[in-house]
């Protein structure tokens, strides 16, 4: 698992995440997906390059999800295949989890502070 | 040490066309190497993606239940996992020494969910395992799965 941060928009964050998102991988973003998700920022997750999921990876995305809310932030993911995308369906977490297809859908979620 | 023989009780609908059976410790580098083994042997055996993805799924959640719950306690614990081909499915067998657990139990409630890694692990298995099985032998809690996708 590789994780890349770099700045979205004007005030958003962009996690790109690529690889399995499974014990292994979920251990490597953890530390630094709960520092982005502390920041305050609104945050896109790219997860073009997530060929795999489960539920520990599952786990990291919604606690991360959960701290920027806190924030008065959202936390979007950006384009999972149809694989990842069944399981986060499967695990009913459309709401805390919502998904864009494209960065343009991530900056009208996130409003004009972000473009 | 020996591999114990899978249990054929548990997927009795049907013979296998084959089967492969591997041992494994209980640990992060080991999840990575079952995981590649089961991607490999579903190619291998021309089981569509999706099938492969579900196979590949639930056994990651028995294994993450295994290591991130702690249940394996000693030395010796170990792993036993036999991928079964029939047609058109996965056939799984997971075995392991650690603490006696029965998927096949209550899974949390939907609004544990967001919280529970173990109640969503185990949703997940229920959602693409086609069927499951469970007993405990004495030594080995025997999980037993069968995964089929188009």
């Amino acid at each position: 698992m590789e994780i890349t941060v770099s700045d979205f928009g004007s005030t958003a964050k962009k996690v790109t995440l690529v690889g399995k998102l499974d014990i292994e991988g979920a251990q490597k973003i953890e530390l630094p997906l709960a520092v982005i998700a502390g920041s305050k920022s609104d945050v896109l997750v790219d997860m073009v390059g997530v060929d795999f999921i489960a539920s520990i990876g599952i786990r990291h995305l919604v606690m991360a999800s959960k701290s920027v809310a806190r924030g008065a932030a959202k936390l979007v993911l950006l384009a999972p295949n149809p694989m990842v995308t069944e399981v986060l369906v499967v695990s009913g977490l459309e709401q805390i989890l919502p998904i864009v297809r494209s960065e343009d859908e991530a900056l009208a979620v996130f409003g004009r502070a972000s473009a | 040490m020996a591999v114990p023989a899978p249990d054929k009780s548990l997927l009795r609908s049907e013979a296998p066309i084959e089967a492969e059976t591997r041992r494994f410790g209980v640990s992060q580098s080991d999840a990575s190497a079952i995981d590649e083994w089961i991607e490999n042997v579903g190619h291998q055996w021309e089981m569509s993606a999706r099938t492969i993805f579900g196979a590949r799924l639930c056994i990651a959640e028995l294994v993450n239940n295994v290591i991130e719950h702690g249940r394996a306690r000693h030395d010796d614990d170990h792993l036993v996992l036999t991928l079964s081909r029939y047609n058109g499915a996965f056939g799984l067998e997971f075995m392991d020494t650690t603490g006696p657990f029965d998927p096949t139990g209550p899974v949390a409630r939907a609004q544990d969910l967001t919280e529970s890694i173990g109640g969503r692990g185990l949703m997940l298995i229920r959602a693409y395992a086609r069927e499951l099985g469970y007993r405990h032998d004495g030594r080995y809690n025997r999980t037993t799965l069968k995964i089929a996708f188009a």
